[in-house]
């Protein structure tokens, strides 16, 4: 019998043709409002390494002057260099990484190419293999490599492309600072949304260009950074003084290697709860130390898994849910307005049904046939509300601060969700208009034909 | 065939309580051909409705072809309506939307009937009544009377045991009127059971008892003196 109801509701879509497209214009602008701003929340608010996220943590150490009024909304998530250092040596956790981002003026032996301003990430050889980033060519530089300060990089597929068009770029040399760096591996395009991994260290302008194109030792950066005086590498991202900020003459190494100053992210990765528990033992007593010495130590230490840090971080701000709980609600008031022209619709079919029901049909049928002929309606309010969500999502990219632009984006899942909403939100408003045609009945209807 | 026994329909609102029919007996025979007459308001609709197990009665007792319908539920009056009643009606009621031969297949679609059934049963009910030539075509492609023989065609499909026609001629002019209950005498003389409702002398003379039906209860008229079932009209008509 479906197949007979398809048949039947496909006719139908002919019939009261006013009225069904205005049902179908309903339902697509309600479910386009609704799927366009679900989008932006799915994608900020989704998981970016559920395989890992339970087993990656951000250690946190809070430096805060008591006599330091705290802004409300702030989020201690960065670590001073000092204690950035003294974490990631003390190799506690089976990896473990300190990451900061910045620009970097790039060369090449080949004189032809001028130097270009490239977002570059200093971080720990541990790094690629605690974020599974997947390389193209070559490998990570190596723990000792880290030790040493050795002059290797990381590029991404697309830097190396444009600076090595003959595809060869591991083994060949890229100019920073006037220094030669080896480049030892080569990453596949890696993308991941939220950019959870320096979400503070790599700001919109590094995201906007494509995240971070080269990464090198952290300590190598660091000494780069020294030596040039900004003239080389620029730090990128946040830098927070929640004790007393160094004097403006302290130089390099009062504002970046012995300030309490906040800007490094610290994580690391811990397999088992009795890693985590030992981890959570050794950060506590680290901190006790600093309060021994004299630092401003507000208790407690946090080691936060990447889900706790995500949400603790509002990655998905207030305003995105607040707009998609707004979205959902005009749904539901074009969904109210769909019964009522449902109401309409199954009205004037009321004499069809009564002659149905005269030939045999039980309500139940009469009752099935008006769902399935709603959820064809809600097909096509479907489809109409998949056009409506593209563009929608094309006005949200640009209006969108840049490094949300990503998050715009239709893919399969969001095609088959947009399409089965749209259905059952549909079969949901008709419920009521269906079963009050199922009743509707009869001599009268059919001699009043 | 049909028997009702001091059955009452009541028809309640918050200030009126009507009794469209109280004390209603009747007995129809297999194969028999009644006609149901009465004034406007009478009572003749509903009667039509409750034996076409449309609507529930309040009391009494109503037996189609043995079977005690009271306290069934819906998919059983449905099931037993499909396959034990044929309707026609005075607007002939065909779905504008579907084909001549998707409109007789209706019925059919209600039972699980294969379709290789389906499609016989409908060529057979459209020769029967002689519009083999007009399966694709609409409802609003066809005259009067033929749409009123596709309505018959329809309820004929489902090989009913009891034929209820409510005016079955009252929106055609004479020609197609006589045709259309020519075609009834004919199924009747097939060996179905016909209850037509009509307000016209002439056509519930043709029938073999008359029933009327008076603010809801039946006077039995009998065998019409006038009826005199002939192979000719004229002789039909002419022996009244």
């Amino acid at each position: 019998m479906i197949g007979y109801y398809v048949q039947l509701a496909l006719l139908g879509l002919r019939r009261n043709v006013w009225l069904t497209l205005l049902i179908v214009i309903a339902v697509a602008v309600g479910i386009a409002s609704s799927m366009t701003a679900y989008t932006l929340l799915h994608t900020l608010s989704g998981d970016p390494m559920p395989w890992k996220s339970e087993k990656i943590f951000a250690p946190e150490i809070d430096l805060i002057d008591p006599n330091f009024k705290v802004p409300a909304g702030t989020r201690f998530t960065l670590m001073a260099y000092r204690d950035a250092s003294a974490v990631i040596n003390s190799r506690q956790a089976e990896r473990q990484t300190a990451i900061f981002g910045a620009r970097a003026a790039l060369t090449t032996e080949d004189p032809s190419l001028q130097p270009t301003s490239t977002p570059v990430q200093a971080n720990h050889s541990d790094f690629f293999g605690m974020f599974d980033v997947p390389f193209s060519a070559g490998a990570s530089w190596s723990r000792e490599d880290d030790e040493s300060h050795a002059r290797v990089v990381v590029l991404t597929q697309r830097l190396a492309d444009k600076l090595f068009p003959d595809g060869k770029a591991v083994g060949q040399s890229v100019q920073l600072d006037r220094r030669s760096f080896k480049v030892v591996g080569v990453i596949q395009d890696w993308r991941p949304w939220p950019s959870f991994y320096n979400l503070f260290t790599d700001p919109a302008a590094v995201h906007a260009a494509g995240g971070p194109q080269l990464f090198l030792p952290f300590e190598t950066a660091l000494e780069i950074a020294r030596r040039t005086a900004a003239a080389s590498m620029r730090f990128h991202g946040g830098y927070s003084c929640l004790t007393r900020a160094p004097p403006a003459d302290a130089g390099f190494e009062g504002f970046v290697m012995n300030s309490d100053c906040i800007w490094i992210q610290v994580w690391v990765e811990l397999p088992t709860a009795a890693d985590v528990n030992r981890y959570r033992r050794y950060l506590d007593g680290y901190a006790a130390e600093l309060h021994r010495a004299g630092r401003p130590v507000k208790p407690p230490t946090r080691v936060r898994n990447l889900r706790e840090w995500l949400v603790y971080n509002k990655v998905v701000p207030d305003e995105i849910r607040i707009a998609s709980l707004v979205a959902f609600g005009f749904l539901m008031v074009c969904l109210v307005n769909a019964v009522a022209l449902l109401l309409a619709r199954f009205s004037r079919r009321n004499s069809e049904l009564a002659i149905r029901r005269a030939l045999g049909a039980p309500r139940s049928s009469l009752f099935a046939q008006c769902l399935i002929e709603t959820a064809v309606i809600g097909a096509a309010g479907g489809i109409l509300g998949l056009v409506l969500t593209f563009l929608g999502l094309t006005a949200e990219r640009a209006t969108l601060p840049r490094e949300l632009v990503r998050a715009a984006q239709l893919d399969v899942e969001l095609v088959a969700m947009t399409l089965g909403l749209a259905i059952l939100a549909t079969v949901a408003a008709g419920l009521y208009p269906a079963w009050r045609s199922s009743r509707a009945l009869s001599a009268y209807q059919l001699k009043a034909q | 065939m049909l028997t009702m026994n001091n059955l009452s329909k009541v028809y309640r609102t918050e200030v009126i309580e009507t009794h469209a029919l109280r004390d209603f007996s009747i007995d129809v025979r297999p194969g028999e051909f009644v006609a149901v007459t009465g004034p406007s308001g009478s009572g003749k609709t509903t009667f039509l409705s409750v034996a076409g197990l449309l609507e529930e009665f309040n009391s009494g007792e109503y037996l189609l072809d043995g079977v005690n319908v009271l306290g069934m539920r819906d998919n059983q009056r449905s099931r037993l309506r499909n396959e034990k009643i044929g309707f026609v009606f005075q607007a002939f009621n065909l779905i504008s939307d579907l084909t001549v031969a998707a409109n007789v297949e209706v019925p059919l679609r209600y039972r699980s009937m294969p379709a290789s059934e389906r499609r016989k049963r409908v060529a057979d009910s459209l020769a029967r009544v002689g519009l083999s030539a007009r399966t694709t075509h609409y409802p609003s492609e066809l005259s009067g009377g033929q749409q009123q023989r596709v309505a018959i065609a329809r309820a004929l499909a489902g090989s009913p045991r009891l034929l209820l026609a409510d005016e079955p001629t009252g929106n055609l002019d004479t020609q197609m009127a006589r045709a259309v209950m020519e075609l009834l005498e004919d199924i009747h003389r097939d060996g179905a059971t016909i209850v037509m409702v009509t307000h016209d002398p002439e056509l519930a003379a043709r029938a073999q008892r008359e029933v009327h039906i008076v603010d809801g209860q039946v006077l039995d008229l009998g065998k019409p003196a006038r009826l005199v079932l002939s192979s000719s009209e004229d002789a039909s008509i002419g022996a009244a």
